[in-house]
This record gives C-alpha cells, structure tokens and sequence, in this order.
C-alpha cells in the first residue's frame, strides 16, 4: 500500500481522513428516552427495551421515518432514489398493502 | 347608543360565528383545511411537491406557505383559489436545499428560513453550514443573514422583530440588523456541572393560539442519576424561556399550550394535561395510537390532536374525553398543524 498515492482531490480526502481516525462517536444513550427522539434505533426497542415508548401502531409512525429520511436503512429514501414509492399509499395503517416494493439494483 | 349596541352585537355574533380554521399537511400531495368549530373538514389542497411539513399562515389567513418534497420546496398555497399560487424558487443552481424553519414577518412580506445546503458537484457532495435567510416574498430573493450551528428544527420571530430564534441543539438569539448569533440559551450545551443536558425534538411547531411555543425536553439530572422530562416554554413575543420539570419521563413528541397560558396539553403514545402554574401533569390518557402534534381551540376548551395516522381525534381539555375522530384522506406524518389567523 506504500506505492499507492492518492491521484486527485477525493483520493487524498479519503487518505486525510484515514490519517485522522474517526475520532469516538458518542451516542445519547445516557439520555432516558429512545426512539427517533434520541438515538433513533429503528422500530426494535425503545429505551427501556420495550416497545410501549415506541410509536403505535407501527405503519402509523412509517412516514415519519421515511418523509424526513431518518431511519435510511429501514425504509426507501425520498430524496433521491425513490421518489414515488409511497405516492399510492395516502395513509400507510389503512393502505400498506399498496406500498411499492423495492428492488435496488444490483 | 342604540346603534353601538347593535353594532356590537353584529360584531360579536360575526366573530361568534366565524369559523375557526386550521391546516395541516397529508401524504401523498395534500393540505387540509380543518374547520375547529364544526370538527370536519373544510377542504382539500393538492400541492405540488409531496408530504407538506412546516405550514406557515399569512397574517391575513388567505396564503399558507408550505415546504414539500423532503423540505426542499418552499410552495406559496391560495386558501382562496384552494390552489397552488406558485413556488418560491430559492435554491440556487447546483444545490440541494433542506428547510427546517419557517417563519413570517407580522406585515406578511418576508419569510426567514433556515437551509441546510448541499453543493452537489460532478464527483461529490459538499455540505454547507446551516444558515438562515430572508426571502423577499414577492420576488422571491434571498439574503442571508446569519449562520448556525448544525442541529436547527424551527425558527420563531420576536414580535418587535429584532431576533430570530432558532431552536436546535440550543436556542440561538440571531440579531436581524447584525446578522449574527448575540446570545445562546443552553439546551444540550449546559454550561453548570448540576444541571443536565435538555435534549429536545422541535419539530412541531404550534404557539398560535398563547404566543409559547413548547416542547417535552429530556434530562438526566448528573446530581441524582435520575431521569427527568418537562417542557421548555419559549415566549416567542419576547424570546424569554421558562423550563418546566415535570418529573420521570413519558415518552412525548409535542405540546401546545392554552390561551391563557395556564395549562399546557403534551402527546405521543398519552396525552397529558399540564397545570402551568401548579408545574405539575394533573391528568394523563391513554391514547388509541401515537399522535404526533396538537393544537388547541380559540377558547381552550377542545384539543385537536394528529400526525402520524390519517386522524384528527377531538378532546375536551377539561375531561381529557374524546368526542369526535375526523378521518383524514392520508397520513398527516410530521406535518405542522397550524391555526389560520382569525379574518
């Protein structure tokens, strides 16, 4: 890896930021409440571990994940890749069944 | 004299029977017009960005700008036409802008925003500071006039119109004249060992009906270890904040609070009745499923609850009783749900 030397802007960000270590990414996870109020872990447990501290039902809570983006990796994004998805569910609890599925592409 | 008195009583019984209305934003493409003294809805707007988020009334209550598309778009409603009038086109080429923070001047000519740009170039994106600017609401240009720190979810205007305050991670006092930061109230930066970090989610933003925009905070108390909630009280008349602890926690996204400021109403999975004065919750509900904002009545006297799903629920602010569902033609999600200004 000696050899390798970064070529253009990017290459040598990456190179920088290597050098630097990310730094400790301390999360909120002192603070009593979870959910997408703190640490935002995704529909699995709230803070106590439970799920009463968790929005209900969920497809209730599913566009306010997905509209803000919050939750990438559980639901599709709406900024860039999948616009429409939802346009033909106005309301997730009484229409899920017609939320698009989601094949990214490989 | 005879006269003034019948004039009176017209003038009483026209405000008696006005309407009291309020808008809040539905999935996929849609603004809802929510008549509060019938408890149905008034009407429907198609807009043309999706899922509407802040909502923000002109002083006359005949235009309601929007942001849609991810916050991205800054639309201008007609509430007359029940159509889109156009969109404020100020995102400059080559960004991305997401807007957290919409407010309007009192003469109803000038929106402050809060951006968050992306420069989106060929090979990369480059994140730009948040920053706020003014839109001149007829021609649609911007100015900017100050940065702040990451974190911002809502602007609020003073009424002298002097400060700007955003509330993020703290609460950031931006001079409109020096176009800077001059003061800082610490939320989640607290600068005394003793006192916990406040952390909060400003995103629902209604202070229409008592002028204090109100949101739950979360703390660990460092002394105790103990867990705590309660309501940070921003008085958006003159920028002061009263903190409210209320004791161990119950999950909470918003709060509105009464006319006379006395009481204060807070949501999510409960619904709780606050005593302002007393500082302490007098009555919690259960709910049927989480809501995500309220607002309240001209006269106090019913809580109009929503977000999340396609519901508005009616509660008598007395009993905590629900007494009407209204269903909604899509889910209101995080929209803002604003009462429209008395015409």
């Amino acid at each position: 890896m000696n050899h390798v030397k970064p070529i253009n802007r990017k290459a040598r960000m990456v190179e920088r930021s290597a050098k630097q270590g990310a730094g400790d990414v301390k999360a909120l996870q002192s603070l009593p409440l979870g959910c997408s109020l703190i640490f935002d872990p995704g529909w699995e447990t709230d803070a106590a571990g439970g799920v009463s501290g968790l929005c209900q039902p969920v497809e209730a809570d599913l566009y306010g994940c997905y509209d803000d983006c919050w939750w990438p990796a559980q639901v599709p994004d709406q900024l860039t890749n999948y616009l429409g998805w939802s346009d033909s569910c106005a309301a997730a609890e009484r229409d899920w069944r017609k939320l698009d599925l989601i094949y990214p592409d490989r | 004299m005879k006269a003034l008195l019948a004039f009176s009583f017209v003038v009483a019984l026209s405000f008696a029977q006005e309407p009291e209305l309020y808008v809040l934003g539905v999935h996929p493409h849609g603004i809802v017009i929510f008549d509060g003294t019938r408890n149905e809805i008034a009407g429907q707007i198609q807009t043309r960005g999706r899922a509407p988020k802040e909502l923000v009334p002109s002083p006359d209550g005949k235009f309601v700008y929007t942001t849609t598309d991810g916050r991205a778009k800054l639309e201008v409603v007609n509430l007359e036409t029940r159509s889109i009038d156009r969109v404020l086109e100020i995102t400059p080429p080559g960004y991305r802008l997401t807007i957290y923070g919409l407010v309007l001047n009192a003469k109803g000519d000038r929106l402050y925003v809060h951006v968050k740009p992306v420069r989106e170039l060929m090979d990369r994106y480059v994140v730009e500071s948040p920053q706020i600017w003014s839109v001149d609401v007829a021609s649609g240009k911007t100015l900017k006039i100050a940065e702040v720190p990451q974190g911002v979810a809502a602007l609020a205007l003073t009424r002298d119109e002097r400060k700007l305050i955003a509330w993020g991670r703290d609460l950031y006092y931006v001079d409109v004249a020096q176009n800077r930061i001059t003061d800082t109230f610490p939320l989640m930066n607290q600068t005394s060992p003793t006192a916990g970090a406040l952390n909060t989610l400003a995103l629902f933003i209604q202070f229409e009906r008592s002028g204090i925009f109100s949101i739950p905070y979360y703390t660990k108390d460092p002394i105790t270890a103990k867990d705590l909630m309660g309501l940070v009280n921003l008085d958006v008349t003159n920028g002061k904040v009263d903190v409210v602890e209320l004791g161990s926690p119950i999950p909470l996204y918003s709060a509105v609070v009464s006319p006379d400021r006395k009481h204060a109403y807070a949501v999510m999975n409960q619904l709780l009745a606050i005593d302002l004065e007393k500082k302490r919750i007098t009555q919690v509900t259960d709910l049927e499923r989480t809501r995500y904002v309220a607002n309240i009545s001209r006269d106090g006297k019913r809580l109009f609850v929503s977000g999340a799903a396609p519901f508005i629920h009616v509660y008598d602010t007395s009993t905590l009783q629900l007494i009407k569902t209204i269903e909604l033609p899509g889910d209101p999600s995080v929209t803002s749900f604003r009462a429209l200004p008395a015409r």
